[in-house]
């Protein structure tokens, strides 16, 4: 995601939503599609940042 | 007389009390019928209880007057009168979590593995408390149950989500209670109702029995008015849990008779950058106070902090999204308002940004690590700023208007993200409102952010009284 690709949200949630089955209510979306807006600029700031390959996810699972 | 007086006021701390209780000076049961009596007067101005549990504290009460009577010991927190916040687990209560959803479930079959420790050391269960809806919020501004409100003025929140448990804690309603943090849920209603709170490492203490929220970062612990009461408190929950699968299989770590150690040999220091930005000057002020008190001069830059914070509100609303998407499919009418769309989005977010996120953790952890070679406990404002009023939307720091309720946890958020031991310290600056400051330690080492806390405590510079208007009534 860069600022030349800007990200919708709107066209987002409802194409995800629609997959999920997650019905929204029309009183519902457009909070929905605020809070996902909010959300996506946090993910650039956590994107952005090069991790190399090595670095695993924090959860570890003990058979 | 007065000493009894005392024992039965609502200054009371909960080692004050047990020592009473255990020596005979005083009743349990006198002391759960003072309890319940607070309850009953004040909190129709708090709003901090969602259940009195009556019958079950008077009958925790005689059986530890009569293990007494017995000749038996009646463990470390006799007699002392607590609360939980309602997603702890209590038997024959339905656990709400905050929510109306949960009002429809059974009542809980048997209590919270928290609940049982407390109960085997004698103390007394008085209620559940109010939390915002699934522990998603800052502010115990319930729309279902109605707002906690601040003891220091019943117009501000008391913060959240763990609103009651700093509330009741505030109020002198009881000593002790217990809540959950997950971005700050202890940590934030401490500040804000001016009392000692501890979220513990992650994995220190079990959650079994505890309504979940995010269970990567989900923690429970402790709040009080005194660093002694917290540490008699948090020995007394240690214990590892197989029934927790984050709880880690360590040797319990007993913490209360090593707090006099004082702080004087610990390498501390200040969090810059970040942690100086958006602040409001009470909560800057609070942080210079304590690095005075203390002799702190020393700087550190905890690095990547707001990635860290905003690596942690995705997998909050990932979890949280995921965990209530059934009934978010099928009655999302019935959330909480303030914060169901958000919980909607969350359920949305893609795989690859959740992932991301955890990667990020695990990098960041490794980072604070190193940092952790250099010094061993960092000083950070726990709110920008002391109360805001209920209902109130944004709030300026540094110039910048923001909403209130995701962002005063914005100084939480990034410590417990990596699971690191946070001691929340109300500072007594003079003003009106209280708030705290965060005494962070190395992962596991809870007894640092207690030794410093006692240290302040010692100074004058942290203290946590009963809020005046609760003190009068």
């Amino acid at each position: 995601m860069t600022s030349a690709t800007p990200f919708d949200a709107a066209a987002y949630v409802d194409a995800a939503a629609a997959a999920l089955g997650l019905p929204l209510a029309p009183a519902h979306r457009p909070g929905v599609i605020a809070n996902m807006e909010r959300i996506a600029g946090l993910a650039l700031l956590v994107m952005e940042l090069p991790l190399d390959e090595a670095t695993e996810p924090a959860p570890v699972f003990e058979p | 007389m007065g000493t009894d007086t005392d024992i039965l006021g609502a200054a009371a701390g909960a080692l004050k009390i047990a020592n009473a209780v255990r020596s005979g000076r005083v009743g349990a049961l006198e002391v759960t019928e003072a309890a319940l009596a607070r309850v009953a007067a004040l909190d129709r101005s708090f709003n901090a209880y969602t259940e009195v549990t009556a019958e079950r504290a008077r009958s925790e009460a005689r059986a530890v007057d009569a293990a007494r009577a017995a000749g038996k010991d009646p463990g470390a927190l006799a007699g002392v009168p607590y609360a939980v916040k309602n997603l702890f687990d209590i038997r024959d209560v339905t656990t709400l979590a905050g929510s109306k959803i949960n009002r429809g479930r059974a009542p809980a079959e048997t209590d919270a593995f928290l609940v049982r420790r407390m109960h085997e050391a004698g103390a007394v269960l008085t209620g559940a408390l109010n939390m915002d809806e699934y522990a998603y919020g800052f502010t115990t501004e319930n729309t279902h149950y109605g707002p906690t409100r601040n003891p220091h003025d019943v117009a501000r929140i008391a913060g959240g989500s763990s609103g009651g448990s700093a509330a009741a804690v505030a109020g002198g309603l009881v000593p002790l209670t217990l809540g959950s943090d997950t971005n700050g849920s202890i940590r934030v209603p401490s500040s804000l109702c001016g009392i000692f709170g501890l979220k513990p490492t992650y994995g220190r203490l079990s959650r079994h029995g505890g309504y979940p929220f995010v269970a990567s970062l989900d923690h429970v612990g402790p709040f009080a008015r005194s660093v002694e009461d917290l540490a008699q408190c948090y020995d007394v929950l240690q214990a590892p849990d197989a029934a927790d699968p984050a709880c880690a299989m360590r040797p319990v770590e007993p913490i209360a008779g090593a707090l006099g150690a004082g702080a004087d040999r610990l390498r501390i220091a200040v969090a810059g950058d970040y942690f100086e930005r958006r602040a409001a000057p009470e909560a800057l002020a609070a942080v210079a106070a304590v690095a005075k008190a203390l002799g702190v001069t020393r700087r550190v830059i905890i690095p990547e902090a707001a990635r860290a914070r905003a690596a942690a509100f995705i997998i909050s609303a990932a979890e949280g999204g995921n965990l209530h998407l059934p009934d978010l499919k099928s009655r999302p009418q019935d959330f909480e308002p303030l914060s169901r769309d958000r919980l909607l989005a969350g359920a949305l977010i893609p795989a690859t940004w959740v992932l991301q996120a955890q990667r990020l953790r695990a990098w960041y952890r490794d980072r604070i690590r190193e940092l952790f070679s250099e010094v061993d406990v960092i000083l950070a404002p726990a709110t920008p700023r002391s109360a805001t009023l209920i209902g109130q939307e944004t709030m300026t720091l540094d110039g910048e208007t923001m909403p209130v309720r995701p962002n005063l946890g914005m100084f939480t958020q990034p410590i417990s993200f990596i699971g690191l031991p946070v001691l929340a310290v109300p500072v007594s600056l003079g003003g009106a409102l209280p708030i705290g400051v965060q005494i962070i330690a190395a992962p596991w080492r809870e007894l640092d952010c207690l030794r410093v806390g006692k240290a302040l405590e010692l100074a004058g510079i942290a203290a946590a009284p009963v809020a005046k208007q609760a003190a009068l009534a």
